[in-house]
């Protein structure tokens, strides 16, 4: 019983690192906005599938654009679930043509979301935006 | 039992604090190979694998040797090495996890390492190897602690692990198999492309980790009031007089396939390694070092005399782990890459980083071994005095 | 035809061995899914092509070319050869041949410049090797692929090619990819991350949309370089490196190590 003293330390500072996201972030003094303030394209009604979708799956859709362009070689273009309307499976092409200016969309809603997608390390915005 | 690595004298901490600053040492210097990428250390487009894959495959052998007390303790009830089978498991269990720290500290890209589990390839030696190798931890510890629980309450273990120990017994083989066939494989490494690498693999393990062993177990007979017995240390000896023996057999072989042959593609790598090739040289003095070691060892080995001698089998021992590390963990794996599939031959020597990271690992594994030792002599010295 | 159907032989009693160790829960999904096909299986056609080596000698063709390929996949320019990516390159016709060089051979054919890049083998030890699957050999068109999100970046595939086509990302390459005064780089095709492996992709980007490979193009336009560089398909029998092929001399690299390359160098 001895050890009490050593057991509640070792927990308290296990709790202390299990809960950094939350103090971490309150300690950091930066009041969150209640949501992320996006530019949606002007010309555009819909994104290739509807909104509540693509805010939760946008992430998945892409990965299975990748594998079915990349890895399975299927060069027909993406028919929306939505519309009808096809889309090439291209992240440039497709997604950043419409959303032009990256900044004011993907990052501000990631930085929201405090997410780190490794995209852009080797994609670019058409023309060649690094 | 696990509360024993909580306790010890001045000395115990003093040890755990020399692994701990390495183990920071490590961590910084892989913090830099992190941020920078790969670039900080020594290997290049030529030589793409460098100390850290050296070091993987050398300790590959010390985990399998873990076999060598296994097998006739068990299979032969072989009784004097009842105290020294625990040393083994421990030693094999550090010596995967280093195996596996020295692979995930040579990725690109380590953040994707579950790639591995998740798009699992049945044509890769990789895969395998990494099965292999979990298994054979997995093996280990559960053997380990079974085994050794029912020891510390002077009963029998239980029956099931009797297979399982069985089985551990050919897992131990296959991992340094497994680990050759990654090399041997290969059709652009004339090098290594040959059959005797498993085999050679094998021998140089059984005498590298059972030297391993020995020393380990002179030391704890030295600062400790266990003492895993003379006998069982003589016949480890014994085993590592064989292994070494047939380990020079088998380089041997492989020297007169390459020489007598005299195809260029064959020579370069063992001119390469002895003489230099187009005044590239750096291996040469550590080839003959690992040389003139090898044939001391070995000579000092095959006389009765001087290998029951304990006080200077911890120094052949030394020995040989100094010839069997500059055999596999300096020579074998940067020679495969010279000359490169384009006729170049490119230097390789590792940067300061890349030897702080390798330092950090084994340091990670030998406070490991230290943690698992010290709970094995607490419960000894505990029940040579009740 | 007798070694091949010997190596179909030993690939498919290998699987059978192997097969038979489906049985952990990890390697059930493997075993059953049948995720992709890789090693050295059949493919439905194959990208191939052939390199002239005497008009590849004028350094403005294969400058030419050079420079395509790296404005097209956006390479950076890295002089240090311990680091520097290459998918297109200059070799010595000895190093790149080396079982056809013997004493007598005069200097200027011993060093003459050859044109290298990744050969889309047939039997690709790279794919055989990866353990994840990171480059494949597509079947629809025999393209050795690679995966860039899926590479973990442990270079077996460097260790197993025999022909040094492949590349490593020792640090992160967009530093030092040349820009326009906009900071744009060249193309749209994805730089790279550091950490992974990359390699001549037969413009598989290009070919999607119908064009041919950046170099061949390339070396097309520069005057006497016309048909230095030709591709096309082996399973249309009336492509032009089919033609090539059946009416000429031609030669692949390291033809005994059994890899079946797809880059033809008539000599």
């Amino acid at each position: 019983m001895s050890d009490k003293g050593k057991i509640f330390f070792g927990l308290a500072i296990f709790v202390i690192l299990v809960t950094f996201p939350f103090w971490g972030r309150l300690s950091a003094g930066d009041a969150l906005p209640d949501r992320a303030e996006l530019e949606y394209p002007a010309d555009e009604e819909a994104c290739v599938e509807d909104t509540p979708f693509m805010r939760a799956s946008h992430m998945d859709l892409l990965n299975q654009w990748r594998d079915e362009l990349v890895r399975d070689g299927n060069l027909e273009e993406y028919v929306s679930e939505l519309d009808g309307r096809t889309y090439p499976r291209s992240l440039t092409k497709t997604c950043l043509s419409c959303h032009e200016d990256r900044d004011a969309f993907c990052t501000r809603c990631h930085d929201y979301a405090d997410v780190q997608p490794t995209c852009w390390e080797c994609h670019t915005t058409p023309g060649g935006g690094v | 039992m696990l509360e024993a690595a909580f306790r010890g004298g001045k000395r115990y901490w003093i040890l755990l604090g020399v692994w701990g600053s390495l183990i920071l040492v490590g961590l910084w210097a892989w913090g830099q190979q992190f941020t920078q990428g790969l670039t900080v250390t020594g290997m290049s487009q030529d030589v793409t694998w460098g100390i850290y894959i050296a070091q993987f495959t050398f300790l590959v052998g010390v985990a399998a040797s873990a076999v060598m007390v296994v097998l006739p303790y068990y299979l032969h009830s072989y009784k004097d090495f009842g105290r020294m089978v625990i040393l083994g498991e421990g030693l094999a269990i550090a010596a995967v996890i280093m195996c596996m720290l020295f692979i995930f500290v040579d990725m690109g890209q380590p953040t994707r390492v579950t790639n591995v589990l998740l798009h699992p390839t049945l044509n890769s030696m990789m895969f395998w190897d990494m099965l292999a190798l979990g298994g054979y931890l997995a093996l280990n510890a559960v053997i380990g602690m079974v085994t050794f629980d029912a020891e510390a309450k002077e009963g029998p273990p239980p029956g099931w692990i009797k297979p399982i120990i069985i089985l551990s017994i050919p897992w131990a083989v296959s991992i340094h198999t497994v680990t050759a066939f990654l090399y041997s494989g290969l059709e652009a490494r004339s090098f290594w492309m040959t059959a005797i690498l498993a085999p050679r693999f094998l021998a140089s393990a059984f005498s590298s980790g059972p030297s391993l062993l020995i020393i380990l177990a002179l030391i704890l007979r030295r600062f400790t009031k266990f003492d895993p017995g003379e006998k069982a240390i003589r016949s480890l000896a014994l085993i590592v007089a064989y292994a070494m023996v047939v380990n020079v057999f088998f380089v041997g072989v492989e020297f007169f396939t390459a020489i007598y042959s005299d195809m260029p593609h064959h020579t370069h790598a063992f001119e390469y390694l002895y003489m230099g090739l187009h005044g590239h040289d750096a291996l040469v003095p550590w080839m003959w070092t690992g040389a003139a070691l090898t044939v001391t060892c070995v000579t000092l080995l095959l006389i009765p005399k001087i290998r029951n001698n304990l006080n200077v089998l911890g120094f052949i021992c030394a020995g040989v782990i100094a010839a069997i590390w500059i055999e596999k963990g300096v020579g074998m794996v940067v020679t495969g890459f010279v000359p490169n599939p384009l006729g170049r031959i490119t230097d390789y020597s590792p940067t300061g980083v890349e030897i702080g990271v390798t330092v950090g690992v084994y340091a990670i594994g030998f406070m490991l071994l230290t943690l698992i030792y010290k709970i094995v002599v607490n419960v000894r010295e505990r029940m040579l005095a009740a | 035809m007798e070694s091949k159907s010997r190596r179909t032989f030993l690939k498919e009693t290998a699987g059978a061995a192997l097969g038979l160790s489906c049985g952990g829960s990890v390697l059930t999904a493997a075993c059953t899914s049948g995720e992709d096909s890789h090693g050295g299986g059949p493919v439905e056609s194959q990208w191939a092509m052939v390199i002239d080596m005497e008009k590849s000698q004028d350094p403005a063709v294969r400058e030419a070319c050079y420079e395509a390929c790296i404005q097209a996949h956006n390479i950076p320019r890295i002089e240090d050869p311990e680091e520097r990516i290459r998918w297109i390159w200059d070799e010595e016709y000895q190093d790149v041949f080396p079982d056809q060089v013997h004493d007598q051979l005069p200097d200027d054919v011993k060093h003459a410049p050859v044109m290298v890049l990744c050969n889309h083998c047939m039997n690709p030890p790279c794919v055989r090797v990866c353990p994840t699957q990171a480059t494949w050999k597509r079947e629809e068109d025999g393209i050795v692929m690679m995966d860039m999100h899926r590479c973990i970046g442990c270079r077996y595939c460097m260790a197993a090619c025999p022909y040094g086509s492949r590349s490593f990302n020792w640090r992160d390459p967009r530093p030092l990819i040349d820009k326009d005064a906009q900071g744009n780089v060249a193309s749209d095709f994805p730089t790279r991350t550091r950490g992974v492996v990359e390699k001549c992709n037969f413009c598989a980007e290009r070919l999607r949309e119908g064009l041919q490979p950046a170099c061949v193009e390339a070396a097309n336009q520069v005057p006497g370089g016309e048909g230095a560089l030709m591709f096309g398909n082996l399973a249309d029998p009336g492509s032009e490196v089919n033609q090539v092929l059946s009416s000429q001399r031609t030669i692949t690299r390291r033809v005994a190590l059994g890899t079946g390359p797809n880059v033809f160098y008539i000599v």
